[in-house]
């Protein structure tokens, strides 16, 4: 099954690494990720559009003839601007959120970008690679998770960049820990 | 959509004296051992029954686990999926018993069938995919192929390799099947209790609580947690003490204001709110008592998430099925939808399991509900992330020599005096509910432990 945000977007033509416009969103994507890996979550909130729907559905492990696997009809996240302000709530500030304190050591390496003009005028569809690594207490092992993120970036005129749709599709079935709340 | 005659009017349907051996009295422990370990302590050993104590060395001990998957996995009756997710002739879904991938799926003459994923000639898995449809289940290693029935249809070169053999021999191993409120369970004990036997009073409940038409959403959301099963099925068994500390985030972030007692306050707990009627099968369910105001959980904090609430019960059934239901949801019309779930906890090595959560919802919800469920379920996930933080300690704290000879505690002891208006079965706990349930979850594990007809 391919899922509905499959990036209808992703229609028009590839923009160059040589271009401008390029830039502008690698070095976006880049802050985004250090945002969060500084636990700047509030100030992370301003990355994103007022519309951001953010979905990581499950994936499960099929024979090639019935497709990916990504299965929608279920999800780890589908999150709009409000239940991501909730998980925000929850990631900064908060006492007894066991998961967050002592703080986890996560680090975000983003990479393999390539960008698409789309059928909207200033929208563009954003394809990275996500590593994430989480570290905890005196682990000598990280927790560990890779993606494909395939985003779409709202472009102001001045260049500013915000985050519209992210769709998570993650490489594994059944994720080796757990990664509530840890956003990718 | 379920009114109260139909959820509560059933009359329970156990008959407490049809398996003997579920006495679970402390004299009928106690003049047990089980099995002997390497280092010649006793399984009996590592439970105090006076002090109502148990050794943390049950969540780390390779050997104890090994004993588990035997003693209590290989004869456990589990809830594998909704019959609504094998609708056709073919269709399978892959799950497991214990550390045993099974295929549950569907004979081409209509009955839920659930097969050992093991070849009968050499051992190579016949399918390996988590769902889908099959005419056959061919083996890749020789191609020896079977029928939904788990029934050998034919080998390659079978007269030149075989002769004139009795196929009927050779099938995949078949587990027993029964399919209750919409739930496949089944199990490898051929001769052991029936699944009404092994749900206990628990059965009423998982009957209010689930039906074949309130279906899952999707197929299971999946993680590993690095902790022993226990750690998560003995919380389950009822521990109600647990929230007001480890679930205070949910208050910090207004997730619980609308509870009763103070709104907002530090002081409110959730479990009060609950009855725990447990059975001596070592099953427990949580349940909101009949007439419990719909509450609200999630409409201050998040104001689009529909509302979920009451009457939900929460079965949770050793040693690896939670079914949760029925969560009402109430529509903006007036009518109402409701919802439900099955987990399963998969025992992965003694030191971890896998977490599955498939959510259920009415079949007839109309889409956007179900949207809304999706998304309102995978942000419940938010608080029960507390719940990992103590699976996970806990198995760090059994890691050592001398951690694995800590006594986990059970003493204190409630009322047990059940209302006279509760309309369910079961050993009922008056609030504020204290270890009884578990204590009866580790009663029901030595049991099965050292019960010498394994």
């Amino acid at each position: 099954m391919t899922t509905s945000m499959d990036m209808a977007a992703k229609t028009g033509t590839r923009v160059k690494a040589s271009d401008p416009v390029y830039g502008d969103i690698l070095d976006f994507l880049i802050d985004e990720a250090a945002l969060l890996d500084d636990d700047r979550h509030l100030e992370w909130l301003d990355c994103l559009t007022d519309d951001i729907a953010y979905k990581m559905p499950v994936r499960k492990t099929v024979y090639r003839r019935d497709g990916n696997g990504f299965d929608e009809r279920n999800v780890h996240w589908d999150d709009d601007r409000l239940s991501l302000g909730l998980r925000v709530r929850r990631s900064v500030g908060v006492e007894a959120a066991y998961d967050r304190d002592p703080a986890p050591r996560i680090r975000r390496m983003v990479t393999n970008l390539v960008v698409h003009e789309t059928s909207k005028p200033g929208e563009y569809a954003a394809t990275t690679y996500l590593l994430v690594l989480r570290n905890r207490f005196d682990a000598p092992v990280y927790d560990m998770v890779t993606a494909k993120r395939e985003d779409v970036i709202r472009r102001e005129g001045d260049g500013t960049c915000k985050l519209a749709r992210r769709l998570v599709l993650l490489d594994q079935t059944a994720l080796g820990a757990v990664f509530i709340n840890v956003f990718m | 959509m379920l009114h109260d005659e139909e959820r509560f009017g059933a009359e329970p349907r156990i008959d407490k004296g049809k398996w003997s051996k579920m006495t679970m009295t402390d004299d009928v422990l106690t003049g047990r051992t089980g099995s002997v370990l390497r280092d010649g302590t006793t399984v009996r050993d590592l439970v105090d029954l006076d002090r109502r104590e148990v050794s943390m060395r049950v969540l780390s001990d390779p050997e104890l686990y090994r004993l588990e998957l035997r003693n209590i996995f290989a004869r456990a009756w589990v809830g594998l999926a909704h019959v609504s997710e094998i609708p056709n002739a073919g269709d399978f879904v892959l799950r497991h018993i214990g550390e045993d991938a099974v295929i549950v799926t569907r004979t081409a003459q209509g009955a839920v069938s659930v097969l050992l994923n093991v070849c009968a000639h050499r051992g190579f898995e016949v399918c390996w995919a988590d769902e889908g449809n099959a005419g056959s289940f061919k083996c890749p290693y020789h191609g020896w192929a079977y029928d939904g029935s788990g029934k050998l249809l034919g080998a390659p070169l079978e007269k030149e390799m075989y002769g004139d053999w009795d196929k009927s021999r050779y099938s995949l191993r078949q587990a027993r099947v029964e399919v209750r409120a919409g739930i496949v369970f089944a199990t490898f004990d051929t001769s052991g209790p029936a699944l009404d036997d092994w749900l206990g009073d628990a059965g009423w409940y998982i009957d209010h609580a689930s039906h074949q038409d309130r279906i899952p959403l999707g197929p299971p959301m999946r993680f590993q947690v690095q902790a022993n099963w226990k750690t998560f099925m003995d919380q389950g068994a009822g521990d109600n003490y647990h929230p007001l500390s480890l679930h205070r985030s949910l208050q910090e972030i207004g997730m619980t204001s609308d509870l009763p007692g103070s709104p907002g306050s530090r002081s409110t707990i959730r479990s009060q709110n609950h009855a725990i009627v447990s059975n001596p099968e070592g099953n427990t369910t949580f349940a909101f008592p009949p007439g419990f105001p719909l509450k609200t959980y999630y409409d201050e904090a998040a104001g689009d998430f529909l509302t979920f609430a009451g009457r939900l019960f929460a079965s949770s059934v050793l040693p690896q099925t939670v079914i949760w239901g029925p969560y009402v949801y109430p529509l903006p019309d007036g009518t109402q939808t409701t919802g439900g779930a099955l987990w399963q906890i998969e025992p992965k090595g003694p030191d971890a399991f896998v977490m599955y959560l498939q959510n259920f919802i009415d079949r007839d919800a109309p889409d956007a509900v179900k949207d809304a469920v999706r998304r309102e379920n995978a942000a419940q996930q938010v608080f029960v992330a507390d719940d990992y933080e103590a699976n996970l300690s806990l198995q760090r704290s059994a890691r050592g020599a001398v951690g694995q000879q800590q006594p986990m505690r059970y003493f204190a002891q409630g009322d047990t005096t059940k209302p006279s208006d509760w309309p369910g079965p079961g050993i009922f706990f008056q609030p504020p509910q204290k270890d009884d349930a578990q204590w009866l979850f580790w009663l029901r594990w030595l049991d099965l432990m050292t019960d010498s007809a394994c």
